[in-house]
């Protein structure tokens, strides 16, 4: 028994002191203050403004309550209410009740924007505690029996344009976010962990020294990167094949979605922002292979790199179905998820050319910058054999 | 000859002016190398001796363009290294290795493709340098399989391949059995040739002995002694002899201020002061008994680093 708790406080110690196990135990928290936090003060900063609800129906709705306001929308059509809406129009909904509020919690909600999730969110709530008056009212039910009874409310949500009215949905979208980011996550499985054995590999083997002194750091990282990713993406191409021609249930599911909406999707985005991202994260896990000395030092490095992708693939329905606001508009320009979120923006909602090229000049930039990193971490602590690489001596080489 | 007329036969091939480098660390700007400034002649084994530390690898990595020269320049016969085409140079770093489950075979051909060979030369040069040092036999062979020695034959092939000009071996008996070190050097003696420089850094200083024609030496990033082997021991000379009598030294009288260090009864290491010569010397101890052997004791390679690294200003 005491050697189990000599070895085990060794192990314990070693890990906690190496700043790599730091850094992956501490980037899901960061992650997640970059994911919902950080979009969460920008929009308390950023949009306060009111949004006036026009409500067609009856429900014991409060004239107020932030950020909405509640107006009745007296006898007026539909139609004419409708043409309120214009595109851009940012304070302005049309919330439809249900004719009959004690049998159905169905409302539609016509808006020329996206309501950010928070704002649907609240809504919700606020429609909630509505039909819960008014039902004990009608049923004369008391709270508790009701709270059995009730079901949350359903909002569909139709797009007003100038084309009229259509119907938001984020299936497509969510199934195109979803499955680059599932895309990239297996990807990287294969050529990022190809791509970072590899360079620990000859880290370990001492062939740095060969190597560059017939190319250059980058030229070698580029070749690692495109064969591990030629590699990755054949294996990707015999998994689909299996599921073709095995016509599993999740590929029929997908088919489902997306059939008859192929036409819809931006191609050359999808294609691009996948692809750029893919090679960004590959050069993180190069980056991070030449500052590890063994594979049990890259876990913790990997699982920091793993865990953008992982998030993103997570909360991506929900954000998705909610529509445009400000944490899926953060996301779409963070390197890190813009391969995922940018084109479920694209998808789903309607984003600007000018946005989307920023967002991929964004990637890009951060992509050549990446590469640089790599490149110079492998060439610097590659050529300190034996040393133990801190952050700070890692600071010094990314300087210069 | 002297080191002066020495210099005039032979053309310089590799010169070093001023070179500087240093490296920032954690504990702050560490100063590798400090203006070095060297020459070296073509056609010999030249030695880069230093404790370590002194900022040997440094200088072969800036000489290999591995590390960007921050100050100084290198040339090598008369141009800038960098002109220097890369199949001209042969390098063996210090810290070196091999594709441990690739076989010697698949890797030279990888490495010499990546360094510019076309692939049926590097084929070639793998059969003509891989007879030549007699790794044919398990050239198919992963490296994990060979041992030390075997492996760093493979490296050495890969440092001969395409005959270069300018070979820079870091360390190439670290790690080898006697009988290998042996064989590498005699591969490095029958590389000697007009035409060539090979420049190696090794801690055997008794190898260096036997093995290099001239020498650089470095110490704490400065260049503390270059020249000719020969004219070094004979500059560093301290007027020391071996003596072997008939009589037993015990017996003898010595002149005033020789010191002497007795190896056997009859035998031992004498060192006359600087005013008395030899052969007032020899006269003083014929008169007292026979002389069977009598030489200069020049001092070994060893004996001169020593010298100069703990007592710089000698």
């Amino acid at each position: 028994m005491r050697s189990v708790w000599i070895v085990f406080w060794r192990e314990v110690l070693v890990r906690l002191k190496n700043w790599r196990f730091w850094v992956g135990t501490l980037s899901f928290p960061v992650l997640i203050f970059l994911v919902w936090a950080l979009p969460a003060l920008i929009e308390r900063f950023s949009q306060e403004k009111e949004v006036q609800v026009l409500v067609v129906g009856d429900l014991p709705l409060p004239a107020e309550k932030t950020p909405f306001r509640f107006v009745p929308s007296g006898e007026a059509p539909l139609d004419s209410l409708k043409a309120l809406l214009h595109e851009g129009q940012e304070d302005l909904v049309i919330l439809v009740l249900p004719q009959n509020p004690v049998e159905s919690e169905t409302c539609t909600l016509y808006t020329a924007f996206s309501l950010s999730a928070e704002k649907m969110e609240a809504l919700k709530s606020i429609l909630t505690e509505a039909f819960r008056t008014y039902r004990q009212a009608a049923l004369h039910l008391t709270s508790e029996a009701l709270t059995k009874l009730l079901t949350p409310p359903k909002i569909q949500v139709y797009k007003v344009t100038e084309a009229g009215a259509e119907r938001y949905s984020a299936g497509l979208a969510t199934v195109i976010g979803i499955f680059i980011g599932l895309g990239l996550f297996v990807l990287l499985l294969g050529a990022g962990y190809q791509i970072l054995a590899s360079v620990v590999e000859e880290k370990s083997n001492r062939l740095v020294e060969y190597l560059l002194l017939s190319a250059a750091p980058t030229q070698i990282l580029r070749g690692k990167v495109l064969a591990g990713l030629l590699l990755s993406v054949f294996q990707m191409i015999v998994w689909g094949l299996a599921l073709l021609l095995g016509r599993s249930l999740a590929f029929s599911m997908l088919m489902e979605v997306i059939q008859g909406q192929l036409h819809t999707i931006p191609w050359l985005w999808v294609v691009s922002f996948s692809l750029l991202g893919l090679l960004l994260y590959t050069f993180l896990y190069a980056a991070a292979g030449a500052t590890s000395e063994s594979v049990t030092e890259l876990s913790p490095l990997s699982q920091a790199i793993q865990w953008p992708l992982i998030l993103s693939v997570m909360v991506l329905p929900t954000l998705a179905a909610a529509g445009e606001g400000p944490v899926l508009k953060v996301l779409s320009y963070f390197p890190l998820t813009s391969p995922m979120y940018m084109p479920v923006r694209l998808i789903a909602t309607q984003v600007s050319i000018w946005e989307a090229a920023s967002s991929l000049g964004i990637l890009f930039l951060t992509l050549l910058g990446t590469e640089r990193l790599a490149a110079r971490l492998y060439k610097h602590a590659l050529l300190l054999y034996g040393q133990k690489l801190s952050w700070k001596a890692i600071w010094q080489i990314i300087r210069g | 000859m002297s080191k002066g007329t020495r210099t005039l036969i032979f053309a310089v091939v590799l010169e070093v002016r001023r070179l500087s480098r240093s490296f920032q660390t954690v504990r702050g700007v560490v100063r590798a190398l400090e203006g070095a400034t060297f020459q070296v002649p073509d056609g010999v084994i030249a030695g880069l001796l230093g404790p370590n530390g002194s900022g040997k690898t440094t200088l072969m990595r800036l000489i290999m363009g591995i590390l960007p020269i921050e100050e100084g320049e290198i040339f090598f016969a008369g141009r800038p290294i960098s002109t220097l085409p890369r199949q001209a140079i042969g390098y063996m770093p210090e810290e070196r290795g091999l594709y441990p489950k690739s076989s010697v075979y698949e890797q030279l051909l990888y490495l010499l493709r990546l360094k510019g060979f076309a692939p049926s030369e590097a084929k070639r040069e793998i059969q003509l340098w891989g007879e030549r040092l007699g790794i044919l036999s398990y050239i198919h062979r992963p490296a994990k399989t060979l041992s030390k020695g075997m492996q760093q034959k493979a490296q050495l092939t890969l440092s001969l391949a395409g005959n270069p000009r300018f070979l820079l071996l870091d360390e190439p008996f670290s790690g080898l059995d006697p009988i290998n070190a042996e064989e590498v050097e005699h591969l490095l003696r029958s590389l000697r040739e007009p035409g060539r420089l090979i420049l190696l850094s090794t801690h055997r200083l008794e190898q260096v002995d036997q093995l290099c024609d001239y020498i650089v030496l470095i110490h704490q990033g400065k260049i503390f002694l270059t020249g000719y082997t020969a004219d070094l021991k004979r500059r560093y000379w301290d007027q020391r002899y071996y003596i072997e009598t008939e009589a037993p030294l015990a017996t003898l009288t010595w002149p005033a201020g020789v010191s002497w260090k007795t190896l056997s009864p009859h035998s031992a290491e004498v060192t006359l002061p600087p005013n008395l010569p030899s052969q007032t010397f020899l006269q003083a101890l014929l008169l007292q008994t026979t002389i069977r052997t009598f030489y200069e004791k020049l001092p070994t390679v060893k004996e001169i680093f020593l010298r100069v690294v703990q007592e710089p200003n000698l």
